[in-house]
């Protein structure tokens, strides 16, 4: 039984312009231990997967429809109060956007790790200051910076922090959304092999949700592609970054600059992405789409298996097939 | 591009940020404190050609670009610019002098670079915040023109503005024109940045990471804009960016930054491929790329510890207490790189570094 | 901006609004006040608040019941009161010539019958020298009889405040030994009737006898309050006092009796309520506390002192009548009634101590209001604005300097310094509310400067700055448009500490004395001891008329800074 499984989720925004349908019918499977890596541009409803998977949706949105289940207990039907006891921190927790503002200024790092340990493990004071200590060598951090308050941390050591307490209570799954996004690269390349050396000591499940394929690159088995609030391709990271089927997915890792080989002329996807008030009929990308034929304007395609676990929503591949 | 003539020689440019003193400091008559944003640096730009700062956040590349247009204050060395003759005349005339057609930036009175503001321009990283909110593009496009009075009717500044729009692929430039940046996306906001920049038929533009927070699959039209604009209209770029491997697709030659000093200048390719500081090496190392074997090993990156303070930098070379090199042959450098700040010193046709490893 | 675009933002404000409860409601509210401002002529008389203070004489003549409650009292109260309202009257002038034999005689067979008789058995021409000589030794040659009759019909619960009768007379001449008479009458409905004139002068049966009437120079008069007014006249080289012609002169039943009960002479009340207190068996003893009216109102019996009788109703008449004696070669008087009024609840906000309407001065209070409110806070806010942006804008040292000063200002105990300006300053309401902008302006200060901080660190403002824009250009095209709306805002939220400061120092005294406000209103009734009175309608008013155009602009304010604040707009 895998650890994690959507099926057809849609989580819908209700605003008075329309409603946004930001995740639309998103299916996904997560193994024990397997790092799914979830990419996509801004507002293509990836934060508001991962929001949806902790049941922290903001209002007006909410999960219209669909069912995650999450080792056995389907999330969505739980109450805030059981969520809040049961499931988030414990079990599900989190690295956001952003994370360097998820620390409370006025607390020390002590103060900040202990207490989810206080009050979810039932820990003293005591017991809670060395598993601090414990948590912050294993993120890479001297244990003296206990003491500090947040402001006195560089951005590099506000993200291990929260990687701490993200792992704090040793949950069964982490999401990671954008959990580099604000770092400098050389910072950034450090997070990730602490994130790297985490998840190879300890088979953890992560949910990496970033618009950067590289970084993907770096952690993910498996990858799922976003856009429009939809799934188009998710497969094995060998798989999508060497042999993309959607030409979203190609296009996309064809405007990433790289730093070595010849220097080719960087692809980019005229337009913009489609208003998730109004999506165009058949598929998404239809009208950014340099292959669009009329049955994408027409009909959404299916997802259909093109590999080994790999999966395609794109009417090019199933005429192939 | 070294055929070309230079547009830009920036000497010992230093942009020093005075700190905050306390009451008891002033008192006691202690030395105003300064934030060494940009700390002595030294570069030619060529006309036409793209010319990259790179470096991490608080290096001090952003400072030195708005530096050259003069949003900042400078503290010391020279900024000097080679203006077109109908601007020299313009300067003449509100009493700024010129050296055989070249002007010191940093001499000038803020209040007279007026003129020298149609040539020098400027496109910020963030769509989002560079654009009045209240402004329709009409209106954002227009205010450069009124300023310095180009286009004596309202129907002619509006033939200007449709023009600019059209370079820059906005169309219809009438619809687009009545729009407010809320009204556009990231990608439409930037290039009425770019509009905006080059309305006033600049010859010298700072870019500062211009796409940065786009999407992926937009930058590249943004950047081949960068070009065409480039070439229909011959300006030279200062492309600020903490991205190499961007540097790389569209820079000339590459600037690498780091605690205000220049650490090495030479041709993108060559600085990416035999970095020569270990600066360099570790940045080129740190960059991530979409290659899905990477995830089966640490990404080795030669550098320690995380960047000092701009208003505490290391003694001798700024770099030193982060440098594998210097740890590794402590002995043999520990008068110097500890000591003595290397200069930036040409080892190679066009290729300098301020090492003491390459002396 | 062209004018389509500043119609579509007041259509999309408009439009935004019809969304804000609250902020309908406060411009509704405005709306309502302003037109009590400006409709302020048509509501009531502007010579009220003209008249306001130091102008008894005209109040005098309004002749208003003095701490009345309003008239809607009535509708929440079981126990009736009357409402003051004029009453009918009649007159009757009577006049004799005793230069013309028949008047004479007239008067003879009236007065003295036995002369008549004698006169009668006269031959003719003997009786017209008789005559003749008769009419010099009177002494004077007319004889003028002025009766007003006012009818009051009593039907409520509670009895009036008074009942009172204004009439215009003279001019009366009073040589001594020409007596000049006055009688007050008053007839209840079961009959007994009250000589309220002083003096013990039994009913003749002839108007014409001057001994059924109480001298008008009695010195017995001018103490119950009834006074004349004389002047001297020349009259052929001799200086005589007179009555001169239209003196007004009021007749307040309350007045009359309140005055004989307190005095000590047992001889001036009991003939006057005598005929009440035998009727009723009833003894007044000096120093009781009685109210005049309950009594004369109430069934007569055991306990009507104290109204505990319950009220008498029906038709109480009050005849006011004067003879007049005019010697020849003299001008005759004219006498006529003004007013007859009953005095009971009056107006829709009732009167304050000196009869004055409070619906005026409460109706007026919303212009000053409004007035005061608006410009000290449109000004102070303009200040501040400028102010803070000029500190925020230039930033540096100049920011150091201004900003401190303003923490300075700020930090002042603006009461205190208030209070004091007021009082040297403060007799005009232009100082007061130049005193009150002196103090409002730093508030603003401190918001405004931190926004236009905040703005200015905006990437636009540098854009602006890199194509050329002046600090000017920047400041009015790109700093101010975004500080606008919450100077708006700023503006309403600041009116009601402006309409409280200055109702503040005018409830201390220290308003302008030549106007009326709410805070004028208030410390009279203050300075009175209105509640202790229990005129509620005298306190109230102004109170709530204060807190409801405060809470007008807290409203208009809220729902401003709602709709306009720039935080909340995408």
């Amino acid at each position: 039984m895998p650890l994690l499984e959507v099926k057809n989720l849609k989580t819908y925004f209700f605003t008075l312009g329309g409603v946004v349908k930001a995740v639309d019918n998103v299916s996904l499977t997560l193994e024990r231990g397997e790092v799914l890596g979830i990419a996509g541009e801004s507002g293509c409803g990836k934060s508001t997967l991962a929001w949806s998977i902790l049941g922290l949706v903001p209002p007006p949105g909410r999960i219209v429809s669909g069912s995650i289940v999450f080792d056995g207990i389907d999330i969505t039907k739980l109450s805030e109060q059981e969520l809040r006891s049961k499931i988030r921190w414990k079990r599900i927790s989190m690295v956001f956007q952003g994370a360097m503002n998820a620390l409370t200024p006025v607390f020390t790092v002590e103060m900040q790790l202990s207490e989810p340990l206080i009050i979810h493990k039932g820990m003293t004071k005591k017991e809670a200051r060395e598993e601090v200590a414990r948590l912050l060598r294993m993120v890479g951090l001297d244990e003296t910076i206990m003491k500090r308050y947040p402001h006195e941390l560089s951005g590099g050591q506000k993200q291990r922090v929260v990687i701490a307490m993200a792992l704090a209570l040793d949950p069964d799954l982490v999401i990671a959304d954008e959990p580099t996004t604000a770092l400098d690269v050389v910072i950034q390349a450090q997070i990730l092999n602490l994130m790297k050396e985490l998840q190879w000591k300890k088979k953890r499940s992560i949910i990496l949700i970033t618009h950067d394929l590289s970084i993907i690159a770096e952690l993910a088995d498996r990858v799922a592609i976003m856009y429009a609030g939809k799934i188009v391709e998710m497969g094995p990271s060998s798989e999508i970054f060497t042999n993309p089927q959607h030409p979203y997915t190609q296009l996309l890792l064809k405007a990433i600059p790289r730093l070595r080989g010849p220097i080719e002329k960087l692809a980019y996807i005229p337009g913009t992405p489609p208003d998730l008030r109004i999506p165009p009929p058949g598929c998404r990308f239809a009208p950014r789409c340099p292959f669009a034929m009329d049955v994408c304007r027409k009909d959404e395609p299916e997802m259909v298996k093109v590999g080994e676990n790999h999966y395609v929503a794109c009417w090019l591949t199933q005429k192939g097939r | 591009m070294s055929g070309e003539q230079p547009i830009l020689e920036v000497r010992d440019l230093k942009v020093w940020f005075p700190l905050r003193r306390s009451i008891k400091e002033i008192l006691a008559r202690a030395p105003v404190r300064y934030v060494h944003a940009v700390d002595g640096i030294s570069f030619d730009v060529f006309e036409g050609e793209t010319f990259c700062l790179v470096g991490e956040s608080g290096c001090g590349k952003t400072t030195t670009g708005k530096a050259i247009l003069r949003l900042v204050d400078i503290y010391s060395g020279s900024v000097r610019y080679r203006p077109t003759q109908l601007t020299l005349q313009e300067l003449e005339a509100h009493g700024v002098s010129n050296e055989d057609g070249w002007v010191d930036i940093a001499k000038i009175h803020p209040k007279k670079m007026k003129p020298l503001r149609k040539e020098l321009q400027i496109v910020y990283q963030d769509p989002y915040g560079s654009l009045d909110p209240r402004f329709r593009v009409k209106d954002t496009l227009e205010e450069p023109l009124i300023i310095h009075g180009i286009g004596e009717t309202p129907e002619e500044r509006e033939e200007l503005i449709v023009k600019a729009l059209e370079d820059v692929k906005l169309v219809p430039p009438e619809d687009i024109m009545q729009r407010y940046p809320h009204q556009l996306s990231g990608g439409q906001r930037q290039r009425v940045a770019f509009a905006r920049a080059v309305i006033l038929n600049p010859r010298l533009v700072v870019t500062d990471e211009p796409v940065s927070m786009l999407d992926v699959s937009i930058r590249a039209e943004i950047l081949e804009l960068m070009n065409e604009l480039q070439k229909t209209r011959r300006l030279t770029y200062i492309f600020i960016t903490h991205d190499l491997a961007v540097a790389r697709y569209v820079c000339n030659r590459i600037a690498v930054m780091y605690l205000g000093k220049i650490v090495e200048i030479a041709e993108a390719r060559e600085l990416i491929d035999e970095p020569l500081h270990p600066y360099t090496k570790a940045l080129v190392a740190a960059i991530p790329e979409p290659d899905p074997s990477n995830k089966e090993k640490l990404r080795e990156v030669p550098i320690k510890g995380e960047v000092p303070s701009a208003a505490e930098i290391p003694p001798g070379c700024r770099f030193h207490p982060r440098c594998v090199a210097f740890e590794e042959q402590r002995e043999r450098l520990k008068d110097l790189c500890p000591v003595k700040e290397p200069p930036l010193i040409e080892v190679k046709p066009g290729h300098y570094v301020a090492c003491w490893l390459h002396r | 901006m062209n004018y389509i675009e500043i119609a579509k933002k007041i259509r999309w404000f408009l439009g935004e609004l019809r969304r804000m409860k609250i902020g309908i409601l406060g411009f509704a509210l405005l709306f309502i006040f302003v037109s009590i401002a400006v409709a302020f002529p048509y509501l009531t008389n502007p010579k009220d608040v003209e008249y306001w203070s130091g102008h008894t004489e005209y109040w005098e003549e309004r002749m208003l019941p003095k701490l009345a409650p309003p008239v809607w009292v009535n509708m929440f109260s079981s126990t009736k009161s009357p409402v003051t309202s004029d009453l009918k009257y009649q007159e009757n002038l009577q006049m004799l010539d005793m230069y013309n034999p028949d008047d004479l005689k007239t008067y003879l067979k009236e007065l003295d019958p036995k002369t008549f008789e004698a006169l009668q058995k006269l031959p003719e021409d003997m009786q017209k020298k008789a005559l003749d000589m008769l009419k010099d030794q009177l002494g004077f040659r007319y004889l003028v009889y002025y009766e007003a009759t006012v009818k009051y019909t009593f039907t409520e619960d509670l009895p009036p405040r008074d009942i009172v009768a204004e009439l215009s007379l003279g001019p009366i001449y009073l040589y001594s030994g020409l007596k000049q008479g006055l009688r007050v009458e008053l007839e209840r409905p079961d009959g007994i009737r009250m000589v309220l004139t002083p003096g013990i002068y039994p009913d003749t049966g002839s108007v014409y006898d001057i001994n059924r009437y109480t001298d008008i120079t009695d010195p017995n008069l001018p103490k119950i309050g009834v006074s004349f007014i004389t002047t001297t006249a020349n009259i052929s080289g001799t200086q005589v006092k007179v009555i001169p012609a239209n003196t007004s002169w009021v007749f307040s039943l309350s007045d009359l009796i309140n005055k004989l009960l307190t005095s000590s002479d047992p001889g001036l009340i009991n003939p006057i309520l005598g005929p009440l207190l035998s009727a009723a068996n009833e003894t007044l003893v000096p120093g009781m506390k009685v109210d005049p009216l309950t009594m004369i109102t109430s069934k007569s019996g055991k306990g009507m002192t104290s109204g505990a009788t319950g009220p008498l109703h029906g038709d109480y008449v009050l005849k006011i009548m004067f003879l007049v004696r005019v010697p020849k070669d003299h001008q005759l008087p004219e006498l006529h009634v003004e007013k007859a009024r009953v005095l009971g609840l009056y107006g829709l906000m009732g009167t304050d101590y000196l009869g004055r309407d409070l619906w005026s001065a409460i109706i007026y209070g919303v212009r000053w209001a409004l007035i005061i409110g608006i410009t000290v806070s449109v000004i102070s806010v303009i200040i501040g604005v400028l102010y803070g942006t000029i500190s925020g804008y230039l930033g540096g040292k100049v920011d150091s300097v201004m900003l401190r000063i303003a923490q300075i200002w700020y930090s002042l105990p603006v009461l205190p310094l208030l209070i004091i300006l007021a009082y040297f300053f403060g007799q005009n309401i232009w100082n007061i509310v130049w005193i009150l902008i002196v103090f409002g302006w730093v508030g603003m200060v401190f918001t405004v400067r931190s926004m236009v901080l905040q703005i200015k660190e905006n990437v636009y403002i540098e854009a602006a700055r890199a194509i050329g824009a002046s600090s000017w250009r920047i400041i009015t095209r790109h700093v101010f448009p975004q500080i606008l709306p919450y100077t708006f805002a700023s503006i309403a939220l600041s009116v009601p500490g402006a309409i409280l400061a200055e109702a503040g120092l005018s409830f201390l005294g220290l308003g302008d004395p030549a106007l009326v406000t709410w805070g004028k209103i208030l410390h009279e009734a203050e300075l009175n001891g209105a509640l202790l009175k229990g005129a509620w309608w005298w306190v109230l008013p102004p109170g709530l008329g204060i807190a409801l155009v405060g809470m007008t602009f807290v409203f208009i304010g809220y729902a401003l800074d709602k709709i306009l604040n720039p935080r909340l707009i995408r």
